[in-house]
């Protein structure tokens, strides 16, 4: 099960091995360490109507697993929490 | 060497899966911008790898050598149950191996466009091939993101066991989608296990990031889809694309050896491409000759019979042209060109050669064209020449009829898999474009409809402009954001092939197997066609024979049956009769070849044409070079006498002469160079070439110098040779082909004295032959009624399949129904020849046609000379059909039990009846519902023209028919009204739009131009209905009167309607179901 969020988030990203991946966000009033980016990928969405590219990570953190997004210009959102 | 030590080879990563243009629908860049932009990544190599098909090959190779970059020739092999597999070529051996494993994919398939591969083919066929595991729709990855890694294993283990450990390697892409990292670590924990070897690639279908947008449209187009709909083929990001060595190397940065592998493979490859071969064609001559001597003797046996006596002259240009011919290896074509024309006339088909090849006199005397170029003084060096050392390509003219005959004894004659037809790519032009981008977005089908229709045939890069120019073209209805979009896109799909097709009549014939050079695949014709089009087909090796389809012909082979007259034969009509020339000069040339379109029944009395050439000269001037050009008008002047002829050399005269110092032929454009600056004949053609297909100014401008500079050296003047020099760089892009002129107006002379002297038997050949030429067949039957040649309705008892001539009269032919087959025609023909029909009932007894063909039959008045009341025939005949359907079929099976027939079924006498008592008590139709349904049936009334109901409103507004125009005085504004026939924008010399059409009423055709200001006002009038109101003045040019328009509204008739349709025929047509 999976809920949608979509939410603008402040996300920490690595600086060291793969560039730009979260390493921890703030969420529920504190900083959550992901664990793993269990997969991650990118979208254009409706380009034909001006949407902009995203890059998604699932991680995991703590006993959950969440979706962030990140546009093109750097703005993070938590996309989906999935229980 | 070892991989792992391999130095920065070929830019340090090569892409080994590209998709170019030539994956139709899903490649979105040309195969010149991939390597471009190769190049410009600094890659020293590159693969192109496209859905099924190897049609990039040739161009690949030579964009790739332009590029200094090494084409890699491969394929993405679609295998038995959609399984992919990426496929390189090592070396020739496995890119022939490529071409006999797509041929048995496409043959061997039950759907023609979609091959399939059979892995025993794989297995006859593996030697010089490097497979890849393909993208994610490999067998190997489908299984393991289908979670059976044991299929997966035994998939790849079964390629191992094809291609060899060291010719296989598992495929690794990282497209940025859900699941590929997890993807690639299965792919690269079965790698290891196997012990072969891992390799990157991008799975590129762009050359930008940027292309992502028209990609995905494409895929739309592909998949019928809009682009709001969600389908597993639609990628959703944009990283398949061209990317750089770093980017390659980031991504895999975890498995760099799948990165250094791309090097490996790269430089084991050689070119697949062998572009040096001959594969002509092979002709076994009789015992104790060679093809050389063969030739030889033909040609002269065919000079004897061409010049009676073969002087000096003859001998010594027929020695040339045979030297050339035979040096450059190409006599075996040209036996086979003349098997394959002797075998056509020898079965009666009409044939006649045209093109370059009538610039050659072998090629006379061989029998393939009716233009005697000695005697034209057609130099042999424009067809072919030692320093060109082109492929001759010959192309022949058959009655369309019988065409495909011919066709099929090549295939049978020089064997399955030697001969194929010449593929053809079905570009997007602007229309298409429209339309089909227009579905992706989602834009409502009638408005792209609207809009489409209305655009000109022009390339799908110039829409944009053509929006702006164009007044029929505004308001389109569409939201601004899709229809930028609209524009946008379409824009960037001009030229990008939407499908193969099969070209119009090119053949290649080889002497090997074309499957050493190109996969062969089955066209919608059933045929098999070659994977290169006319284009690339020569630098395989390959020569091409055009055996092309003219209506013409048919309706030449039509007349000649026709005409009674015994002593009468169309290959023996004299080349100077003065009344067929009397004819051409007035300019009454509707239906004649080559001369019956607006601009040349323009030409003709201004021309006055006297003589065969100047027939060769109006075919050649009426094109959009010329006419751009400005060679029109002192062409004319000076034909007539009212311009001075003068050259700027004496040397210039004997070759401009026939043309009154215009430079009008390619052929002369070689003549010129020859004669001034001492080139061969062959250099002088190449130069023509080169000047065709300039592309700058620079580019002409050096030409220029190494002209004059010759000349110079020649004896010339500078200022002469610059002079000379400005004539043909303005007519060498749009000179004509002399020759292929002249055989052009050999036919369009002998169509003029047959129109001339056999109307009826001409006009119902023409209309035999439909479709064709530049008229609809309503306005053939106007023209023929001008001619005093009356039209006789369609009759069930007088017309046959075709139209024929009764008593001087046409009658309409039973082929002009609609709906009407060629089975339900030889079902009437066979009960015509047991007796005429008395009744439609006796027709309903008789015949076997289907119910709509019989409606069709009856509101087309084929039963008014029987039956008094047309609408109470159609009215019956439903009733008609069904019973005489069940009494054959109870009577059939009464036969074939050897019973009686049943009684109680209606016969012929009570349908008669029944038809008979309708006839009394309904009212037939009204003229003008007879005339809507005659012209829904037939595309034309014969008893009326629809302009005929309006005569008398249009009288009160002042307008005069055709004929009344024909006769008024230059200057005079006048009124004209009639349906529109043709509206077209040719270029003009001056850029800006002028529309030529003409106005059809029931004495004949009247001329109008539109020039550009009435154009912007009335343009979306003129393309868009069918018939017009214009105001203008009579403009009397040489005794070619036109009407220059200064109003134009559309002619509605009553009621609304263009034309007086009333819908009480269709009511009749609803009633009776």
């Amino acid at each position: 099960m999976s809920r949608k969020v979509e939410r603008p988030i402040r996300v920490e990203e690595s600086t060291q091995g793969p560039q730009g991946h979260p390493v921890s966000f703030y969420w529920s009033g504190r900083w959550n360490r992901v664990d793993a980016v269990i997969d991650s990928w990118r979208e254009c969405g409706e380009w034909w109507d001006g949407a902009e590219e995203h890059d998604y990570f699932l991680v995991s953190s703590g006993s959950g697993c969440y979706e962030l997004s990140r546009t093109c210009h750097g703005q993070w959102e938590l996309s989906r929490i999935i229980d | 060497m070892s991989p792992m030590s391999l130095p920065d080879l070929f830019g340090g990563f090569v892409h080994l899966h590209v998709h170019s243009q030539y994956s139709f629908l899903d490649g979105a860049s040309r195969c010149s911008e991939l390597v471009a932009r190769c190049a410009e990544l600094g890659m020293g190599a590159m693969a192109i790898t496209d859905h099924d098909n190897v049609s990039c090959a040739v161009e690949f190779a030579r964009a790739a050598a332009e590029h200094g970059i090494k084409p890699i020739q491969g394929v993405e092999l679609t295998m038995e149950g959609g399984a992919h597999l990426t496929l390189l070529a090592e070396n020739p051996e496995g890119y022939a191996n490529i071409c006999n494993i797509l041929t048995d994919a496409y043959m061997n398939s039950s759907d023609r466009r979609r091959p399939e591969a059979r892995v025993h083919t794989l297995e006859r066929h593996s030697k010089g091939l490097i497979a890849l595991s393909g993208c994610r729709r490999g067998a190997i990855p489908a299984a393991i993101l289908a979670r059976q890694h044991d299929r997966a294993m035994q998939a790849a283990e079964a390629l191992v066991k094809i291609f060899g450990k060291r010719n296989f390697y598992i495929e690794l892409q990282h497209p940025m989608t859900p699941g590929a990292a997890a993807l690639n670590s299965a792919l690269i924990h079965l790698a290891s296990s196997l012990g072969v070897g891992v390799v990157a690639t991008n799975n590129v279908h762009y050359t930008h990031k940027s292309g992502f947008e028209l990609h995905d449209v494409l895929t739309c187009i592909r998949t019928l889809t809009t682009l709001d709909d969600i389908h597993p083929e639609r990628h959703i990001n944009a990283e398949n694309y061209l990317k750089s060595a770093a980017q390659m190397r980031e991504l895999f940065a975890l498995v760099p050896e799948a990165v250094v592998n791309t090097l490996a493979i790269a430089e084991r490859c050689s070119p697949g491409l062998n572009l040096g071969r001959k594969l002509f064609p092979k002709y076994e001559p009789p015992a104790g000759e060679s093809p050389a001597s063969l030739l030889r003797r033909l040609t002269m046996q065919g000079a004897e019979a061409r010049y009676g006596r073969i002087t000096q002259a003859v001998r010594d240009r027929l020695e040339h042209e045979l030297n050339v011919i035979i040096t450059l290896g190409f006599e075996g074509y040209f036996l086979a060109v003349h098997d394959i024309a002797a075998w056509a006339r020898g079965r009666g088909i009409r044939c006649a050669g045209r093109g370059s090849a009538a610039d050659s006199a072998v090629v006379y005397c061989l029998g393939l064209t009716n233009v005697d170029p000695i005697a034209r003084g057609l130099l042999f060096e424009r067809f072919l020449s030692l320093e060109r050392a082109q492929r001759p390509d010959i192309d022949i003219d058959f009655q369309s009829d019988r065409r495909d005959e011919v066709a099929d004894y090549v295939y049978e004659r020089y064997g399955q898999g030697h001969v194929a037809s010449v593929c053809t790519f079905n570009t997007f032009l602007a229309r298409s474009a429209v339309r089909d981008v227009g579905k992706a977005l989602g834009i409502p089908e009638p408005e792209i409809d609207r809009l489409a229709k209305r655009l000109p045939h022009i390339p799908a890069d110039g829409v944009r402009a053509a929006f702006s120019r164009y007044p029929e073209l505004r308001d389109s209805g569409i939201q601004p954001h899709r229809f930028e979009l609209l524009l946008d896109l379409v824009h960037q799909m001009a030229g990008l092939p939407r499908h193969i097709g099969t070209h119009l009549g090119g053949l290649v014939i080889s002497g090997e197997p074309l499957t050493c050079v190109t996969p062969l695949q089955m066209s919608a014709k059933g045929v098999p066609i070659t994977q290169f089009d006319k284009d690339s087909i020569e630098e395989l090796g390959l020569i091409k024979l055009d055996l092309l389809s003219l209506r013409t012909l048919c309706a030449v082979e039509r007349a000649q049956e026709l005409i009674k007259a015994p002593e009468f034969s169309y290959d023996r009509i004299p080349h100077d009769d003065a009344a067929t020339y009397s004819m051409l000069q007035s300019g009454e040339t509707i239906g004649v070849f080559q001369l019956e379109s607006p601009a040349q029944r323009a030409l003709q009395p201004r021309l006055k044409a006297d003589s065969f050439e100047d027939i060769v000269a109006s075919v050649a001037l009426i094109r959009p070079g010329p006419i751009k050009g400005n060679m029109v008008e002192p062409f004319v002047a000076r034909r007539r006498g009212k311009e001075e002829v003068s050259y700027v050399d004496p040397r210039l005269e004997p070759i401009l002469k026939k043309t009154y110092g215009v430079v009008l032929y390619q052929e002369q454009v070689i003549q010129i160079a020859t004669a001034i600056a001492g080139f061969s004949p062959g250099e002088s053609d190449r130069l023509r070439k080169v000047m065709t297909h300039c592309r700058s100014m620079v580019e002409m401008e050096a030409i220029g110098r190494d002209f004059v500079a010759k000349a110079m050296a020649n004896g010339t003047d500078k200022e002469t040779a610059e002079t000379i020099f400005s004539y043909i760089v303005g007519y060498a892009g749009y000179g004509f082909c002399e020759a292929h002129a002249a055989a052009f107006a050999d036919t369009a002379y002998r169509t003029a004295y047959l129109c001339r002297h056999f109307p009826a038997e001409f006009f119902a050949a023409l209309l035999s032959a439909q479709p064709m030429g530049f008229y609809p067949p309503r306005t053939l039957i106007v023209e023929a009624r001008r001619r005093g040649v009356r039209v006789l309705p369609l009759d069930v008892n007088a017309s046959k399949h075709r139209y024929t001539v009764e008593n001087g009269a046409i009658r309409v032919g039973l082929m002009q129904v609609k709906g009407i087959s060629a089975s339900d025609i030889q079902s009437i023909e066979d009960a015509q020849a047991s007796g005429p029909f008395t009744s439609a009932a006796d027709f309903a007894a008789r015949t076997d046609v289907p119910v709509d063909v019989f409606e069709n039959l009856a509101l087309a008045g084929a039963f008014d000379s029987i039956e008094p009341n047309r609408r109470a025939v159609v009215w019956a005949v439903r009733r008609l059909a069904s019973s005489s359907a069940a009494a054959r079929k109870l009577s059939s099976e009464a036969e074939a039990a050897g019973q009686m027939r049943l009684s109680g079924l209606e016969d012929g006498a009570s349908l008669k009846a029944h038809v008979a008592e309708a006839s009394r008590s309904i009212r037939d139709f009204t003229p003008i519902q007879s005339f809507a349904a005659e012209t829904e049936i037939l595309g034309f009334c014969v008893h009326k023209h629809a302009m005929e109901f309006y005569r008398s409103s249009l009288a009160r507004w002042g307008a005069l028919t055709a004929s009344e125009i024909a006769q008024a005085k230059p200057g005079q504004l006048v009124r004209a009204a009639g349906l529109v026939v043709r509206p077209h924008r040719p270029p003009t010399k001056s850029g800006r739009t002028v529309v030529f059409l003409s106005l059809e009423d029931e004495t004949g055709l009247t001329d109008v131009t539109v020039f550009e200001s009435e154009y912007q006002k009335y343009g979306a009038a003129i393309f868009g209905s069918a018939a017009l109101l214009v105001e203008g003045t009579v403009c009397d040019r040489g005794g070619a009167v036109s009407i220059t328009a200064k109003r134009i509204r559309p002619f509605r008739g009553r009621r609304g309607h263009a034309s007086p349709r009333q819908p009480s025929a269709s009511t009749d047509r609803e009633a009776c179901r």
